[in-house]
């Protein structure tokens, strides 16, 4: 990606099973909204990214994506680590950050919604079922819900 | 005497002993007490006796005193040797004032002799003198001789009476007490063995009774040491509770981990095997005949039957960690409710519910909702070959628990294979029979066990099934 594209990412994908990103992305592009999309594999490398750090050194910092998807079981940085990061520090604490995990464990909703998170959503294991509700999902961020400054 | 003692005090017998020998010793010294007072009476009462005697010798003063002065002599030999007769006396004189004569009477020496003088007096032309002395010399002896009989009596007499109170005493006192005592402690010595694998966890050098106790001092002991058994056990049992309670957490954290895995790490391959099927028979249809589409759909039918495992496990796993938040619930509406929300199951049948009045229950509403929705499903499921299916719930209060019954005029299932229907996966029909991981029971079972209820199930092939379930009971109207 050059950095115009880096500057313009409006979904942010946290995923380390790269099938879980196929199937996610193609999702997202079937239903037209993967236009700006990046796809990070851990999470040290999602906040490098945020703010401009090791290998996005450089990047425009004041544009955020619109929405960041981000899996709990991820490696180097977990995904509740990330989210507590993320909601901490006032540059990125306003961007909608969704949970996009296997987990259906009660312990996890409270655990992410403890720390600030946006949404959680639960990936069903059934293709159809999986095309439906990530669809929705970005759908409702990207093109229904509303975001200051945008 | 060595039996006798035996009998008397028994082997061990000390606190006995010692309240014998205490009695007679105080018994005693009252009865020596009172012989004393006894006997200082009696001699008083003599001594008073043997004066009035005495003073009774005074009659015969002016008589002799006419003797005297006429100086009859054998008069006065006479009269003298007459009063020596009289009991206790054992000399009389009469001595002449002028003369100094002396006449003399003896019966014998006595190394006890109380002297009595008389004087002599008479009168001669109206005038008194006095002309001698009679004196009596009486002896205590027959006084002292007396009192050592009665003292010998008094002694004899309170003796024995002293001695077979004593006894009565003794039999009194072993009857009533120290046989029992002895028994008493004896089982507490007994005890002391019996509490020794309780020492040994708490202490590592277990105290026999020690030797010279008596047999309260024994019970004494042996109860000073079960309380201080006690309060180290109860210490030792909290330390274990806790340890215990602590690897139920550590168990729990394992198991939390453990489906946390399950639900994540075995859901993940499974979507990429759903999805990337998918997308192989979406994009490269053209190239895949018939066969090759019925291969694809058959993976996608088994990694969604894959997926279903998964989801029944974490739910069950879910329900044995869940807390239980108990409150009564009114069972009847509960089943109305959960018949009404399994409708889409019963589409296009003619399935009859029947509910009885049915006594209300304490319990986890949702927990208890799953039950009924996995037996009422279960009934609807199995009753699909009859023209009109009939599911009957019935309910009654037996003591603390009300025990409810869920009946259907379904396939049934062989009474042989009862043991297996609760079992986690267990199924006793092929899928292609009847839809189901086989999780369904086991979750009804664990619910109902964590109430503290019991399950269990009769059946007939082809006759039916009924499920009974207890749980506890709580009176109606407890409820908003």
């Amino acid at each position: 990606m050059t950095s115009d594209t880096l500057d313009n990412v409006e979904v942010l994908l946290v995923e380390d099973t790269s099938e879980d990103a196929e199937l996610t992305i193609r999702t997202l592009k079937r239903h037209g909204l993967a236009n700006h999309m990046m796809w990070v594999k851990d999470g040290a490398a999602a906040l490098d990214f945020l703010f401009g750090t090791g290998a996005y050194v450089g990047r425009d910092k004041t544009n955020m994506p619109r929405v960041i998807l981000l899996d709990l079981h991820l490696p180097k940085l977990s995904g509740l680590e990330v989210l507590r990061h993320l909601k901490a520090d006032p540059l990125t604490h306003q961007i909608p950050v969704v949970v996009l995990t296997s987990s259906t464990e009660e312990s996890d909703m409270r655990r992410c919604y403890g720390l600030g998170v946006n949404s959680f959503v639960s990936k069903p294991v059934e293709f159809e079922a999986f095309v439906k509700v990530v669809g929705k999902m970005g759908f409702y961020w990207l093109l229904v819900n509303k975001l200051p400054g945008l | 005497m060595k039996t006798l003692n035996r009998w008397l005090f028994g082997e061990k017998n000390q606190i006995g002993r010692r309240l014998i020998v205490q009695i007679i010793a105080f018994s005693t010294m009252i009865t020596l007490l009172i012989s004393v007072v006894q006997l200082a009476f009696e001699y008083r009462s003599l001594r008073s006796a043997m004066e009035r005697e005495l003073d009774g010798i005074a009659i015969y003063v002016p008589t002799i005193a006419g003797s005297v002065w006429d100086f009859d002599e054998k008069q006065i030999q006479r009269a003298i040797d007459a009063l020596i007769l009289l009991p206790n006396l054992v000399e009389v004189r009469v001595i002449a004032a002028d003369t100094s004569t002396k006449w003399v009477s003896r019966k014998a020496a006595t190394p006890n002799p109380i002297l009595r003088s008389y004087p002599l007096r008479y009168e001669s032309r109206g005038q008194m003198s006095e002309i001698g002395v009679l004196e009596v010399v009486s002896s205590l002896d027959g006084i002292y001789k007396q009192l050592i009989n009665s003292a010998l009596s008094i002694v004899l007499s309170n003796g024995v009476k002293t001695l077979l109170v004593a006894l009565f005493m003794v039999v009194l006192i072993r009857r009533m007490l120290t046989t029992r005592l002895e028994r008493l402690a004896e089982k507490v010595k007994a005890l002391v063995p019996g509490m020794l694998p309780l020492r040994q966890v708490v202490e590592t050098h277990p105290q026999p009774v020690p030797p010279r106790l008596d047999e309260l001092e024994v019970v004494e002991w042996v109860l000073h040491r079960t309380a201080d058994d006690l309060s180290m056990a109860v210490t030792a049992l909290n330390q274990l509770n806790q340890s215990l309670e602590s690897r139920i957490h550590e168990r729990t954290k394992e198991l939390e981990s453990f489906s946390y895995s399950v639900s994540h790490d075995l859901r993940t391959p499974l979507r990429a095997i759903d999805g990337f099927s998918k997308m192989l028979m979406e994009d490269y249809e053209d190239k895949l005949d018939d066969e090759g589409k019925r291969m694809l759909r058959v993976v996608r039918t088994n990694t969604d039957r894959m997926g279903q495992l998964i989801d029944d496990i974490l739910q069950f796993s879910r329900m044995g960690r869940q807390d239980l938040s108990l409150a009564p619930v009114d069972m009847e509406r509960l089943v109305r409710a959960v018949f009404n929300e399994l409708q889409p199951l019963v589409a296009g049948r003619d399935v009859r519910l029947q509910v009885r009045p049915l006594p209300a229950v304490l319990a986890d509403a949702a927990l208890l909702r799953q039950v009924l929705i996995n037996l009422l499903s279960n009934a609807i499921k199995f009753t699909q070959p009859r023209a009109q299916a009939i599911i009957d719930v019935t309910g009654l209060v037996e003591g603390a628990q009300a025990a409810f019954c869920v009946q259907d005029n379904g396939v049934g299932f062989d009474m042989q294979y009862v043991d297996k229907l609760f079992g986690v996966f267990e199924r006793l029909h092929s899928t292609d029979e009847f839809e189901g991981t086989g999780i369904g029971l086991a979750i009804v079972r664990q619910i109902v066990v964590r109430h503290g209820g019991k399950v269990w199930a009769e059946g007939k092939l082809d006759h039916g099934a009924t499920f009974h379930f207890t749980l506890p009971h709580v009176e109606k109207n407890h409820d908003k």
